[in-house]
């Protein structure tokens, strides 16, 4: 279980890398949020989600797009959404 | 002829025609002009019922739904002075969103808001002695339909009295409440729908905002006033799907579309690379709101070509809430002119063609003033300055407002003898507009106002730097289009530069909702200051732009 999810938050923080473009040395955890991360406005959390999504294959639902508190929340929905379908 | 009588007639000669389609995660809902007018109508009776008379002022606070819609014109039925404010953003936070407002309402003390419950509990938690009469929107309101033989107050109103109130964006404790009168709004959605050649016939897609005057006037109002179709989708949704809107005009086959200059690009980079939709229908899609770039057109051309998109279906439009919407708008049957002018006679204020070989750059013309209205160019002592030379943009107009609410020294400063001083910068060659800049520290991020030193004031706050010395600058970022701020502070030697970058865009993301792009951290002294001992905005933006500082906020410097 414990691995599995930290799978999907390293796939999520490759994303997140290429999508911001940040270096190695930047730790993203479950903790991380949009505060902690430069450029990480609300067009280029749309790009975020493309990504996640690609990524994933699966569509992430409108209304839970906005209240993500951190990455550690975003790693719980998709998983969610992996264990839905 | 006021807007409470045009609804009216509208409403007579055309109950089943489709007014506006709601899109919200994927669902269409459609309202015709008869549903429309009655929504509106039950929302009059409601505010009379609340004591609501003639000239108050009614807030709405509200998300993407109907409700907005009944809710406004409503407001306008019953006489009422409405104007839409921005819903607090997941981001923010509530407490603090609140807080802000209260310095705001003391100001222009609003008699009744519309809103939802849960606003109005963090309303009352965030507010000391929150006393303003709210009502909450939603389906139980119509559920008492309004009495078309009902004289409401808004039938007896003048054209000349005040009838809708548009909230400046930015930091809500300076927000001014530009007044617009009946005439003034239905004479310039008259005049600009003849200059784009807006008719009957004709449909309009967005996803704007209603609190702006791009979603509010060119979209909402037009539709309204010239009974058209909308096809309104929510801007958050839009956001992160931004190809909803390309969906909508090929489902409704909508023919005109408004957008900032950054959401070309935002569509441009987020919409599915293999989409394909069939865009033949769109007459023109207008930009309008922040200085206009070419390579920006340029790109939505080489995209969205093969999908019915021509260079001229792309239009330029100069605007602002002050004189209702536009200004100028270009010719929207050929293509945007373009100057290409010598780089360094413009930085010092002259638009002159470039020479072949020279350095250039190139300016998106905003096009000819729009029926009625005169457009100058002014020096600091607001004297006219000649064609090709860079001053302040001045606007006179049949349409302009009547001033700032309950702010009369903010409007003695701006509307002088018939014109308004618009604090934008820009030149006239041959008759056609060209915008270049804004003259105060204000910084546009995505079609929204901020300053500079409001940014700076929540900077100061923040341990290790050192108060007063920063700067927050619009930095444009070339991937995404978009201007983005960055603040440059000095800090103390034991400053966490990490850490504190976090702080700053947790701080100025909670206050303003603005998510800044990253703090720069110098060492004392480092900021240069101007001859006057303050610290160049100007000069150290430049300073920024030249070196490669060492950044907090692991930037990549591009």
């Amino acid at each position: 279980m414990e691995a599995e999810r930290d799978e999907v938050l390293e796939r999520v923080a490759a994303v997140m890398r290429r999508t911001f473009r940040l270096p190695e040395s930047v730790e993203i955890d479950r903790r991380t949020t949009s505060a902690d991360i430069a450029g990480w406005d609300s067009l280029s959390h749309a790009l975020l989600i493309m990504g996640i999504e690609k990524e994933f294959g699966l569509a992430l639902p409108f209304d839970r797009m906005y209240d993500l508190g951190n990455v550690g929340e975003l790693v719980d929905l998709i998983r969610s959404i992996q264990a839905a379908e | 002829m006021t807007i409470a009588e045009r609804l009216r007639s509208l409403y007579a000669s055309n109950p089943d025609r489709i007014a506006c389609t709601f899109i919200s995660s994927g669902r269409a809902e459609a309202i015709t002009f008869g549903e429309l007018y009655r929504r509106s109508l039950a929302y009059a009776a409601q505010f009379s019922e609340q004591g609501v008379k003639p000239g108050d002022l009614i807030l709405v606070i509200l998300q993407h739904t109907p409700h907005l819609f009944y809710s406004y014109l409503g407001a306008i039925l019953a006489g009422a002075i409405p104007s839409f404010m921005p819903f607090p953003s997941p981001k923010q936070r509530a407490q603090l969103y609140w807080a802000d407002h209260e310095t705001l309402f003391h100001r222009i003390e609003p008699r009744l808001i519309v809103t939802y419950e849960r606003n109005l509990s963090d309303a009352q938690a965030s507010i000391a002695d929150f006393s303003i009469p709210t009502l909450i929107a939603g389906d139980e309101i119509l559920s008492v339909p309004g009495d078309p033989e009902i004289e409401y107050a808004g039938f007896s109103s003048s054209p000349d009295d005040v009838a809708c109130l548009q909230h400046s964006s930015g930091t809500t404790s300076l927000k001014k409440g530009v007044m617009l009168t009946h005439r003034a709004i239905i004479d310039e959605v008259a005049a600009y729908s003849r200059a784009i050649d807006f008719g009957p016939s004709d449909s309009i897609a967005s996803w704007l905002p209603l609190y702006h005057d791009m979603g509010f006037i060119a979209c909402f109002m037009t539709s309204m006033l010239e009974g058209t179709h909308l096809v309104q989708l929510d801007p958050f949704e839009w956001t992160i799907r931004p190809h909803i809107l390309l969906e909508a005009m090929q489902e409704y086959r909508t023919t005109f579309c408004w957008l900032p200059n950054f959401a070309f690009s935002h569509i441009v980079n987020a919409a599915p690379a293999q989409g394909h939709w069939d865009l033949s229908a769109v007459r023109a899609i207008i930009d309008c709101s922040e200085p206009c770039k070419k390579e920006t057109f340029d790109r939505f051309v080489r995209r969205f070509g093969g999908c019915g998109i021509r260079l001229e279906t792309l239009q330029v439009s100069y605007a602002m809430a002050e004189n209702v919407f536009a200004v100028t708008q270009t010719s929207i049957d050929r293509p945007v002119r373009v100057a290409t002018l010598d780089a360094g006679t413009f930085s010092s204020g002259r638009a002159e063609p470039a020479h072949p070989s020279g350095p250039a750059i190139s300016v998106v013309s905003c096009g000819h003033p729009v029926d009625g209205v005169e457009v100058r160019v002014w020096d600091e002592h607001s004297n006219a300055v000649p064609d090709g030379i860079i001053g302040e943009i001045a606007v006179a107009s049949p349409f302009l407002f009547t001033g700032y609410y309950k702010l009369p020294e903010k409007t003695r400063e701006r509307l002088r003898g018939g014109w308004y001083a618009t604090g934008d910068m820009g030149f006239i060659l041959e008759g056609e507009l060209f915008v270049t800049g804004r003259i105060d520290d204000m910084i546009i991020v995505n079609g929204r106002n901020y300053y500079a030193h409001e940014i700076e004031a929540i900077v100061n706050s923040v341990p290790f730097l050192l108060p007063g010395r920063n700067v927050a600058i619009g930095v444009d970022d070339a991937r995404s289009d978009a201007t983005s701020v960055v603040v440059l502070a000095e800090c103390t030697a034991e400053c966490d530069t990490d850490l504190a970058g976090r702080e700053v865009r947790r701080m100025i993301l909670e206050r303003l909702g603005l998510a800044i792009h990253s703090l720069v951290a110098l060492p004392a002294g480092e900021l240069v200051k101007t001859t006057s001992g303050k610290i160049s905005r100007t000069k150290n933006k430049q300073l920024f732009l030249e070196r490669a500082f060492t950044t907090t906020g692991h930037s990549d410097g591009s």
